[in-house]
């Protein structure tokens, strides 16, 4: 409430600025909150834990109650998910992953990227359930194009919250040994950093976003040097958040890892079972001032 | 013809723009026990009564809570016994990552075992030679303990094997013959002695071989055993 108070004052001081300074002079400063909230690993998990240490966490009508509750002080949320929605609970032997799209469509999630157990009933049970998703799937590293699942998806998405662009891409984990090929079929698996730092120069250049979150499946970090978020992050440049998965890791908060540039990182990582819901707050300061737009030749006939 | 002019200007031209600075990030886990959401609550509800009747029948009584661990476990040692019992098998091995869930001590439901076992896994026997079996072992032991049954091992607290017992002889060519999922005799979790080898098919899921087991029963009193030992020395 004071943060919205503080911000008509600035603004109200902004338009008597605007009628007495000149223009070019003009500097009004805002600050903006952008919430970022994020499961992983949900697993078909409708309801909570009935036994077992996490008894009486998690369950979906539970998790859209939270949700429902940030929203009603938080203007400006974006919703996301990191993979393996699918298998772990009857539900998905019954009904495929119908129940668990609805679900977090009418939770209204912004995006999610694809887990290896989101082929579990192979690329056809996967198309079954994508109408059922009213959310998109963000992918930048799987080619589906020799498969059924053709133009399906995207490998990112821009959004647009509180005049803040925010840049979602998606990076999914190698398939072979962890997934049958029966299930991926021709699903090419293309190199993860070459991708990230191929979409993420062009969200941070080409589409000026302010703040550029990636999806991940990769797992947070392995004793062998298999690709973890944590070598991932080290090799890439532009990424601000990784929201991770796969390895049902939870962290208390997110961890910081320099990039290439030596610019921080974050990654965070919620368990599994949506047993916990992460939050991370971005604040930004707006600074409204003279900005050099284009240099543009223009045809006169 | 028509005259065409064509002027090119190039020019920089200057406006009022906002640009946006990160400044400063919180962060918070929170836990999911919030007051419940009505909407998603009647969205799941048809769903629920329609497989509720059956997923919640108690197929068994276990005695001792089922846990994950290694080098073996109660949940591990239960599911590698009951499947070799049910094949003309030597051995069986799993993973542990494939068991997905810990049970409680007492009543065990139809739903328990779709969350223990909720992937389409079949049973298969595959022949392994002796140097595939050598591989198994080095598999287990380095990996510190994966569900198994019918096989002693003995390791030192680096993971070397220091003794095993032989479930078949290898004269003469003999195979031992393994019994494991589909999954595994696939590829999955790098069990690379696997590969190439012929899958004999049960025609049996992993799933519905637990169920079967537990229908069949009344009482579980699942222990561990001397089967893995680490010795320190």
């Amino acid at each position: 409430m004071s943060n919205r108070r503080k911000f008509i004052k600035n603004t109200t001081l902004g338009f008597i600025g605007l009628s007495i300074v000149p223009k070019l002079t003009l500097s009004n400063e805002i600050n903006t909150k952008i919430t970022i909230l994020h499961t992983n690993d949900t697993h078909s998990h409708i309801h909570p834990f009935t036994s077992g240490r996490n008894k009486g966490l998690g369950g979906m009508a539970q998790r859209a109650g939270l949700i429902n509750s940030i929203r009603r002080t938080e203007d400006h949320v974006l919703l996301l998910d990191a993979g393996d929605i699918f298998q772990g609970t009857p539900y998905f032997n019954f009904y495929g992953g119908e129940l668990e799209f609805k679900l977090m469509s009418e939770m209204k999630y912004d995006a999610a990227t694809l887990g290896n157990h989101d082929f579990d009933n192979g690329l056809i049970g996967l198309k079954k359930q994508l109408p059922f998703a009213k959310f998109p799937f963000l992918i930048a590293n799987y080619d589906f194009s020799k498969t059924i699942l053709k133009d399906k998806f995207n490998p990112y998405k821009i959004f647009n919250k509180g005049g803040i662009k925010i840049g979602v891409f998606g990076i999914g984990i190698e398939l072979e040994g962890l997934v049958p090929k029966k299930l991926y079929k021709n699903t090419k698996y293309l190199d993860p950093v070459k991708q990230a730092n191929y979409y993420s120069d062009i969200l941070r250049n080409k589409e000026d976003c302010d703040l550029i979150i990636c999806l991940s499946h990769l797992g947070f970090k392995y004793k062998s040097n298999k690709l973890s978020d944590i070598t991932f992050a080290k090799k890439t440049r532009n990424i601000d958040l990784i929201i991770g998965g796969h390895t049902h890791t939870f962290l208390k908060k997110p961890i910081s890892i320099l990039n290439l540039e030596k610019k921080e990182v974050l990654i965070n990582q919620v368990g599994w079972a949506g047993i916990n819901l992460g939050k991370v707050d971005f604040n930004f300061n707006q600074y409204n001032g003279l900005k050099k737009v284009s240099g543009k030749p223009i045809f006169i006939k | 013809m028509k005259k065409i002019y064509i002027i090119l200007i190039t020019f920089l031209f200057y406006s009022c723009e906002t640009t946006y600075h990160l400044n400063s990030f919180d962060s918070n886990v929170l836990n999911v026990k919030s007051v419940i959401d009505s909407t998603i609550y009647y969205i799941i509800q048809p769903y629920q009564s329609e497989i509720e009747e059956q997923m919640n029948e108690t197929l068994v009584y276990t005695k001792n809570d089922l846990t994950k661990g290694r080098p073996q476990s109660t949940i591990g040692n239960f599911v590698a016994d009951l499947c070799l019992n049910y094949c003309d098998a030597n051995i069986c091995v799993f993973n542990n990552g494939g068991l997905r869930t810990t049970i409680d001590k007492g009543n065990i439901t139809r739903g328990k075992i779709f969350e223990l076992m909720p992937f389409e896994n079949e049973l298969v026997i595959l022949e392994l030679n002796k140097t595939d079996f050598i591989e198994l072992l080095n598999y287990i032991s380095l990996r510190g303990g994966e569900p198994f049954s019918g096989l002693n091992i003995k390791i030192d607290k680096n993971n070397n094997i220091i003794e095993h017992s032989w479930p078949v002889n290898f004269n003469n060519n003999e195979t031992v013959r393994v019994l494991t999922s589909d999954y595994l005799a696939n590829g999955g979790d790098k069990m690379s002695f696997f590969k190439g080898k012929k899958q004999h098919k049960i025609g049996l899921k992993l799933r519905d071989a637990i169920i079967d087991y537990c229908e069949k029963n009344d009482t579980i009193d699942i222990r561990l055993d001397n089967r893995i030992e680490i010795i320190n020395n």
